[in-house]
């Protein structure tokens, strides 16, 4: 197995592979569910006054496990050393640095008018498929292209992610495992924390002028843990329909309660996590947001599953794989943290959290 | 400068007791399960040796003798340098040797008298080689020329005109959505006989595709009625897309026509012509073959639009104007070739200085390296079934233009179960005409299970692929873990078959596969893949492994083959920069390839020293 690690300038020219300069070493690289690549990082053995522009701030940069493409970003905090190490950031946290605009610069919501926008003023993303319609009403002044995309996803119980391909997708959890982990640990017990059974959502209804502020709860009929409320506060998103304000509380609720949360995180390692037919997989190309069919390990269903005779499943949340070691450790989504403010803004995107970005933990 | 030192001839260094040559450490990770006894251990990396080196100046002085120790830690503390040990019976073994450390145990009057004692202790890569390399090499390029089908729709066959297959089917219109329908078709219909007008079917391997226009009408009579304020007084007006869909026992094909306007003036719409292909013989050395519309067990019709309809309607299918893709003159050559070269001396994967050339420009430089390989594993695979595909340069617009309409694609791969067991990396070589953007996903299934492994890539235009008639390009769509379920030894021949579907829609003619190649996850790959400007690739490549200082990992390219106007491409290599071989016979895929696909001949060469653990076995 041989991984490297290659650079590029943003505007595609002068590409160049990192480990020509030196052995690369301690290679780790993440990716979470939503928001695709997060970090990656590396140590390189060049002298600490060496210089080189493969390693400038801010240039594209892709891992390869042979000429496999598994995680791409951009060169955030190259420190110099013995070794140096070299720390990058994936693709979606660039959409913090660039403004939602319409062509004429206007803030927008949109997110299909804001993200090709965006592309055309250079950033380094790829839109292939449709997105998502706005959330809330027009005219709002969104501060980040990030919050675009949290508000119009959340509100269709979809997700947003960019990967290796640097191509922007939304979609929504998988159904279908990808994966059987034979287990050699669990992802930690469960909790309520984060649980919710009834979500009141507080909007400004456009049926009236002004608009006043109201609440919309939505609620799961089924409460076998308790009775867990909580707030979101969407004003921000302006005047909107009742309507639009329900559905919106029904797929924030839904992303909410499909079981107990976990505490913790599992270890990988080689051979332990197969294919649906039997087949090990190479743990280097496993990502966030696929599904796990945990096997052999000790989780009562009782204690979290909505629906006891479901087979426990559970989505990859956050996913980073070890080179040296060959180990991935997993966290399902929503396993950390442990409010429901973080697990908006980390995991879904708060849409009333103006500085919501993606959070690495 | 410091030329080679001899340290253990007493002139003035000898070697005391406490030698270590030390030995390469296994890397080991120790897996557990919650439910099985024991661990099982896995490792593939061997971390360094650490050699002792007791050395005892002797010299006639102190000066020289504090020469003679600055000599010695000038060489320990360079990047690299190698250690050679001759043994007693004349064998001669390196050590690949980094910065290390000297130690002197200090005596005032010894050192007076010429003599010093010191300790150097060496980091030295884990394997040792004899001083020379040894090469192994072989042709690489077409090893087998691939007789493949091309477009050539000049040959009608024996039949024009339209024959009444034909099936009444109820259309309901049910607010804005009409609703598919789909009969049977009449099987007493004519066989359209090919070869009885004397013209010739090739005798082509694998297969043959026979071409039929199909015609479908669609009465819209009842189906849309006035109603008032529906686009205005007095007209009913529609706006439909309409998607026909006949299916053979080879599957089916699907056309997705214009929007099609209706009024109640316009009742009977007769779609435009739509090409049908199925691989109906499927004999290699058949000469004559027979065209039967009974094939096609049934069609679908439905349509989506706008406006107000009720009522019923029928459709109407046709065959007319059957014509025969004859195989043109051509063959085409695969860029690839699965390899086992065998030669390699040693204990463990070695490092090679890896030389190819070819007799045309090459662009795309794929080397893979699969380091276990299962028994009949064959990593390039060609396509079986149904397939589009031709010698580069030998389709023209026209003939490429008809795939217009046939929306998505499909070309079958097919290997043995048995011969898979883990992740895999699927490369495919396309070549996309016009397409802005095309979806590949690959699927694998094993014959009796209906667990699937399915990926998907979109290939975007100026990003991943320049569009073009000839415009050849390997595309890394993603990994597959194969086969999709398991099959126990007795199954080992289980057909896994992998399909490779486009979806790039009308408009994206000429889409062409030709060869998947699937890449070994745990093994090692190389791609070099140049820009395709000016007169773009070269006819001479090296790769150069990496020393033991980590640096000098190159690619040279160039025309000469005494490389004397070779540079360095190593920007242009994706992922990492060198393949080993594996000791005994190293599994080698090796991929030259440019747009047009144009190679026909190569030569790989890998020079190599090989690599044991306690000494060089000559």
């Amino acid at each position: 197995v041989t991984f490297g690690v290659r650079t590029v300038n943003q505007d595609g020219s002068q590409p160049f592979p990192v480990q020509m300069l030196g052995q690369v070493s301690g290679l780790r690289y993440a990716t979470a569910w939503p928001f695709g690549c997060t970090t990656a990082s590396f140590d390189l053995d060049v002298p600490e006054g060496f210089s080189h522009f493969a390693l400038k701030p801010g240039r594209i940069a892709e891992v390869y496990d042979g000429i496999h493409r598994v995680w791409g970003g951009t060169v955030q905090d190259p420190q110099r050393g013995t070794p140096w190490h070299v720390q990058m950031t994936g693709c979606a946290a660039l959409a913090d640095d660039y403004q939602p605009l319409t062509s004429a610069a206007v803030p927008t919501a949109d997110p299909t008018t804001a993200v090709d926008e965006a592309i055309l003023r250079g950033l380094p993303w790829l839109r292939r498929a449709a997105l998502p319609a706005q959330a809330g009403a027009a005219g709002q002044t969104p501060n980040s292209l990030t919050q675009v995309l949290n508000d119009a996803t959340a509100a269709v119980t979809k997700r947003w992610a960019i990967f290796a391909d640097r191509q922007l997708i939304t979609a929504s959890d998988p159904t279908t495992p990808t994966y059987v982990l034979i287990a050699a640990d669990t992802p930690g017990s469960r909790t309520v924390d984060n649980y919710v059974t009834d979500l009141y959502l507080r909007y400004y209804d456009n049926a009236t002028t002004p608009a006043l502020v109201k609440t919309v709860v939505a609620s799961t009929p089924y409460r076998p843990f308790g009775r867990y409320e909580r707030l979101v506060d969407i004003t921000a998103q302006g005047a909107i329909s009742a309507v639009t304000a329900q559905s919106s509380a029904n797929a924030q609720l839904a992303a909410s309660t499909r079981n107990l949360t976990y505490s913790g995180q599992v270890l990988v390692q080689p051979g332990a996590l197969l294919n649906r037919g039997g087949v090990p997989v190479s743990l280097s190309t496993v990502r966030a947001g696929r599904m796990i069919e945990p096997r052999g390990a000790s989780q009562d269903p009782t204690f979290g599953e909505l629906y006891f005779t479901t087979v426990i499943r559970w989505v990859i949340g956050d996913c980073e794989y070890d080179v040296d070691s060959d180990t991935l450790t997993l966290a399902p989504v929503g396993a950390k943290p442990n409010d429901l403010t973080s697990v908006l803004a980390r995991v879904m995107g708060s849409p009333t959290d103006t500085t919501s970005s993606p959070a690495y933990a | 400068m410091l030329g080679p030192l001899e340290i253990n001839d007493g002139n003035p260094y000898k070697i005391r007791a406490g030698f270590d040559g030390g030995a390469g450490q296994l890397e080991t990770v120790s897996v557990s399960r919650l439910l099985v006894d024991g661990e099982v251990i896995t490792g593939e990396h061997t971390s360094n040796r650490t050699i002792v080196l007791p050395i005892t100046v002797r010299a006639a002085d102190r000066s020289s003798a504090t020469a003679a120790v600055e000599e010695i830690v000038q060489i320990v503390r360079r990047d690299a340098y190698t250690l050679t040990w001759t043994g007693d019976d004349g064998s001669v073994t390196v050590f690949d040797c980094m910065k290390g450390h000297v130690e002197q145990q200090w005596d005032l009057n010894q050192h007076k008298n010429g003599v010093v004692w010191l300790t150097v202790t060496i980091p030295a890569l884990p394997f040792v080689h004899p001083p020379s390399t040894s090469t192994v090499g072989t042709s690489v390029g077409p090893t087998a020329s691939v007789q493949l089908d091309a477009f050539d729709n000049t040959t009608a066959l024996a039949h024009n005109g339209t024959v009444a297959v034909q099936t009444t089917g109820k259309i309901e219109g049910t607010g804005c959505v009409m609703e598919t329908v789909a009969n049977t078709i009449d099987t007493s219909a004519t066989n359209y006989a090919t070869g009885a007008n004397g013209e010739t079917l090739y005798p082509i391997y694998p297969y043959t595709f026979m071409f039929s226009r199909a015609l479908a009408s669609l009465d819209m009579t009842g189906l849309f009625t006035v109603v008032s304020n529906w686009y205005g007084p007095g007209v009913a007006y529609s706006e439909r897309a309409f998607t026909l869909r006949l299916t053979s026992a080879g599957g089916w094909r699907e056309w997705t026509g214009a929007t099609v306007q209706a009024n109640a003036s316009n009742t009977v719409y007769t779609l435009p012509w739509v090409q049908v292909l199925f691989d109906l013989l499927r004999t290699p050395s058949a000469s004559s073959g027979t065209f039967n519309p009974a094939a096609v067990t049934s069609y679908t019709l439905s349509g989506v639009g706008g406006g107000y309809s009720s009522g019923n309607g029928s459709a109407t299918w046709g065959v007319d104007d059957l014509r025969a893709y004859p195989a043109l003159a051509g063959t085409i050559t695969s860029p690839s070739t699965a390899l086992a070269l065998a030669g390699v001396t040693g204990i463990a994967r070695t490092p090679a200085t890896i030389t190819v050339s070819a007799n045309q420009r090459v662009t795309t430089l794929l080397l893979a390296r699969a380091p276990n390989p299962r028994t009949g594993f064959n990593p390039r695979l060609t396509p079986a079934g149904t397939v589009f595909t031709s010698a580069p340069n030998a389709y023209g617009g026209s003939a490429v233009g008809q795939l217009n309409g046939l929306g998505t694609y499909t070309a079958t791969y097919t290997a043995a179960a048995g011969t898979l067991h883990g992740t895999y990396l699927v490369v495919t070589r396309i070549s996309l005409n016009s397409a802005t953007t095309d979806t590949v996903t690959v699927t694998a299934t094993v014959a009796g299970s209906d667990v699937t492994e399915s990926i998907s890539r979109t290939l975007v235009a100026g990003v991943d692929y320049t569009p073009g008639p000839n415009a050849y390009k390997l595309q890394v769509i993603g990994e597959l873990t194969l086969p999709p379920t398991d099959v126990p030894a007795t199954n080992y021949g289980a057909a896994v078959s992998i399909a490779v579907s486009d979806s790039g829609g009308p408009g994206s003619a000429g889409i062409q596969h030709d060869e998947l190649y699937l890449i070994d996850m745990s093994g090692e790959a190389f791609l070099l893949s140049l820009p395709l400007t000016g007169t773009p690739g070269f006819k001479y490549f090296q790769i150069v492994p990496p020393d033991q200082s980590g640096f000098g990992s190159q690619v040279f390219a160039g025309m000469q083959a005494d490389g004397s106007d070779w540079v360095s491409v190593t920007a242009y290599v994706l992922g990492h920069g060198a393949i080993n071989l594996n000791p005994g016979t190293a599994s080698l895929l090796v991929v030259l390839d440019n747009p047009s696909g144009n190679v026909t001949s190569g030569t790989l060469a890998a020079e190599f020293s090989p690599r044991y653990f306690a000494g060089a076995v000559s």
